[in-house]
């Protein structure tokens, strides 16, 4: 009874919400920014978990894992039909370039970071090490487009090559965490193999690469019949459950074959801007649902997982700085960037907390610690985020639009 | 065609590898997302080929679900069907706020004197020749030898009343399906509808007679009628709060109404279980709201008393499609061939009979009523298919009476089985034959 209580609850709060948050409020940039990424359904999904009235306990939680993983899925799918290589071969390539280097610089730097402080500080070894540090690696990676998005609606920028950079860098750097992600999961599931090898990482990379490319055929195909509206929309939703279904039982990532899916979509799909319409069109309900769930799994212990939050967020700010340093030395764009531009780059959300949830699903002993760190780093990032992003331009290069700023 | 069945083939292929085979090592159990992903593709390309050989696409959900399920192909289990119980309830839901949105006043009043024949007429010969034949053949029921004639009379008079149930939601898909409009569909519609909410009543009376006659120690209890008439009362009034709340979305909250109602619909379906077990357990008090009478109440206020009845049954009909297919899959899944193996020779004889009844009852009441000739000689062969309302009778009927309602349960599972599966062809051809049917205009993008 609690499980479909809980289930018209999220329903409800997904729906309605969806209308009525992610807007840009009058407040201070940083709440405005906190808001506008919906991170209050963070805190409702503690108050329905088992901190809260306890309807999202983790017996419930896990009866509700079909919707996580279909919302996964789904996010891994909308991610992947934006990259249209057409489209995207249009734009600069040094764009692209920079945010390869900036995307695998601060993979690297947080990996070992984090690698570096388990191992010395807190004494772990082998596969948790490894996987604790690849994890929060991949989900550092990550930029999340609103602290931008809030920026340029709120302020007249002068140098619309810099903010052009960002814009790129926070929505195309998600598909390179995104793959480090996807290798990471498959070293993951070869250590659990019987016998760890090269070969067997491999084989698992391929079983997840066949678990979004055999769904996206299918969409292909079925794209080219003669179809209602309401055919496609069952065309669309089922692919999607069907890859993130095929994905979980094959011990893969429902968001790394929901990516996989859209690429292909968004490349050799006919329909695909009618597939993106309907993605679209539901985004804001399934990141709402997936809030909902990163709040009702955590549990707030007193332990290190506290100080951790500090040394990963730490570790991103040195990484996404070093990285974007290295990539426009290397690679230098032909408009002005500051010594300092991965600081605008920081704002975190969307794929970090997916990631960090899918991982989750799979690797329950490490939830709570990796939950906490990514809620506390959310929430800081995304409260920093847009005075460090308008920093990056300058006083005399920012001109506020609308008298919205207390 | 060609690459529909393309498509179908990967799908099964896949399934069978990853499910089959032991290419890749796998502890799990198939997920319900991959179950509900595969069974929404997989069933509607059946379904596509069905419909080219004239027959409706329900009976291709409902056979794809059969074939696909545990008891024939077995890609997934009873337990995967279990899990995704609830989305029955949600697509319960969603129908019967469909369902009374589809009772239009004005159509309802023009032909209320056929309306109020057919339901009379159908009625009473259904459940008085269902009655009648499974009281004759008593003799050779095995579980009803033993019983005295009184006893055996309230025993058919069980198999009667649940002879008289139809299935609104299969009405309605069949409807949005062919896109048909006219006389005939409203009348047919309306029946059957209408008929969801006397049933309740008329099952109320019979299983009352049944415990008075079955159990020595209890009496007819007049006050349990009264309750009866209080409950749907209630359940209406609900109805009525919940399609103005409805109508409160639509005007003033710009969401994805069909979805939050659905939700809703769910909420006000498990809350009056809920508040009826509780009732129950608690102060002894038998109060069991109708919680689908309460969802077409709510959907029969929104289209008739206010402005947005269009606009409702449009954004309805547009998410109607995935929830139609899951719900019919599910129902094809979940038929057990076991059951009906043991049970399929008096359950095609009840399906006979009943059929026969049907015929009857609507030809003369229509007749009499002064319907059209074609509505008349057909309207019949849309009452044939049963569904979620009679297996929740059977439900019931099982709870109240342990000695008896399994026997009565199998039987009746195996006639309703055979009912669900050549009902909707039935409704369709109907259809086709009056000229209500319009289903070559299919909308297209291409």
């Amino acid at each position: 009874m609690k499980l479909l209580i809980a289930i018209a609850i999220i329903a409800v709060i997904s729906v309605v919400g969806a209308n009525i948050t992610f807007l840009d409020r009058r407040l201070p940039l940083g709440f405005r920014n906190i808001l506008f990424t919906g991170a209050e359904y963070i805190f409702i999904g503690i108050f329905l978990g088992g901190m809260g009235l306890n309807i999202l306990d983790n017996r419930t939680l896990s009866e509700l894992q079909p919707f996580l993983i279909f919302g996964l899925s789904w996010i891994g799918f909308l991610y992947g039909v934006q990259f249209e290589f057409r489209f995207l071969r249009k734009l600069p390539r040094f764009y692209f370039s920079i945010t390869a280097v900036h995307g695998v610089i601060t993979f690297l730097l947080v990996t070992s970071f984090i690698f570096l402080v388990f191992r010395r500080m807190l004494g772990y070894s082998g596969e948790s090490l490894f996987i604790i540090s690849i994890v929060l690696g991949s989900a550092g990676a990550c930029t999340a487009q609103s602290a931008i998005a809030i920026v340029s609606r709120n302020y007249r920028i002068k140098n619309r090559g810099l903010l052009d950079l960002l814009r790129y860098i926070s929505s195309v750097d998600g598909l390179f965490a995104l793959i480090f992600f996807a290798i990471s999961l498959s070293v993951v599931a070869g250590f659990r193999s019987v016998s760890f090898s090269g070969t067997s990482v491999l084989i698992w990379s391929g079983v997840a690469m066949v678990a979004g490319l055999i769904p996206a055929v299918i969409l292909i195909l079925l794209s080219r019949v003669r179809f209602s509206q309401q055919e496609y929309l069952v065309f669309l939703v089922g692919t999607i459950m069907f890859t993130g279904g095929l994905a979980h039982y094959l011990n893969q990532s429902p968001l790394v074959s929901g990516l996989i899916c859209g690429v292909m979509v968004a490349n050799f799909c006919r329909h695909r801007l009618r597939a993106m319409e309907i993605v679209v069109h539901a985004e804001k309900s399934i990141y709402i649902i997936l809030l909902l769930f990163v709040g009702a799994s955590w549990q707030l212990t007193v332990d290190y997982s506290l100080l951790i939050a500090p040394i990963y967020l730490i570790a991103r700010l040195i990484g996404k700085t070093t990285g974007a340093w290295v990539a426009v030395r290397v690679f230098k764009p032909r408009f002005k960037t500051p010594h300092s531009l991965g600081l605008g780059l920081i704002s975190e959300g969307g794929l970090a907390v997916a990631m960090i949830l899918e991982f989750c699903m799979f690797n329950t002993s490490y939830a709570n610690f990796l939950m906490t760190v990514i809620i506390i780093s959310i929430l800081i990032n995304d409260l920093l985020s847009p005075r460090l992003i308008l920093a990056q331009f300058g006083e005399s290069e920012v001109q506020l639009i609308k008298k919205t700023e207390f | 065609m060609r690459l529909r069945l393309m498509v179908l083939l990967i799908l099964l292929g896949s399934m069978a590898i990853v499910t089959r085979t032991q290419l890749i090592p796998i502890q799990q159990e198939v997920s319900s997302t991959l179950v509900l992903g595969f069974l929404l593709l997989t069933t509607y390309c059946f379904a596509f080929f069905l419909e080219k050989v004239g027959l409706p696409r329900i009976t291709g959900f409902i056979f794809g679900g059969l074939i696909l399920g545990p008891h024939i192909m077995g890609f997934f289990d009873t337990k995967a069907i279990e899990n995704l119980n609830f989305l029955n309830t949600l697509a319960l839901a969603f129908i019967a706020f469909s369902a009374g949105g589809e009772l239009k006043l004005n159509n309802f009043r023009s032909r209320l004197k056929i309306i109020l024949f057919l339901l009379t007429g159908v009625t009473t010969v259904v459940f008085v020749g269902v009655t009648t034949a499974v009281y004759l053949l008593s003799s050779w029921i095995p579980f009803m030898v033993g019983y005295n004639p009184m006893v055996r009379i309230a025993i058919s008079a069980i198999f009667g009343v649940i002879a008289v149930a139809r299935s609104p939601s299969s009405a309605i898909a069949i409807i949005s399906e062919t896109k048909a409009k006219g006389n005939f569909t409203d009348t047919v519609l309306s029946v059957t509808i209408v008929m969801d909410v006397l049933i309740i009543i008329l099952f109320g009376i019979v299983v009352s007679f049944c415990q008075v006659v079955i159990s020595a120690e209890s009496t007819l209890n007049l006050t349990f009628f009264a309750g009866l008439i209080f409950e749907i009362s209630i359940s209406f009034v609900m109805g009525f709060f919940l399609g103005r709340a409805a109508v409160f979305l639509i005007e003033k909250v710009k969401v994805s109404f069909p979805v939050v109602l659905t939700a809703i619909g769910f909420i006000v379906i498990k809350f009056s279980h809920l508040l009826g077990n509780y009732l129950h357990d608690s102060l002894n008090i038998d109060l069991n709201l109708e919680p689908l009478l309460i969802c077409m109440a709510a959907g029969f206020t929104v289209q008739n008393f206010s402005r947005h009845g269009p606009t409702f049954l449009l954004r309805m009909d547009r998410v109607s499609f995935p929830i139609y297919i899951a719900f019919f899959a599910l129902t094809g899944a979940s038929i057990n061939l076991d059951i009906l193996r043991s049970g399929w020779v008096l359950g095609v004889v009840i399906v006979l009979v009943r059929t026969v009844m049907l015929f009857l009852g609507s030809y003369f009441s229509g007749r009499l009523a002064g319907d059209r000739t074609l509505n008349y000689q057909n309207s019949w062969l849309g009452f044939i298919t049963q569904a979620g309302v009679s297996l929740g009778l059977l439900t019931e009927v099982v709870r109240r009476f342990p000695e008896i309602g399994t026997p009565i349960q199998t039987i009746l599972i195996a006639a309703i089985t055979l009912n669900q599966l050549i009902g909707p062809i039935a409704f369709k051809y109907a259809l086709n034959k009056v000229g209500d049917s319009n289903s070559n205009s299919r909308e297209s993008l291409k």
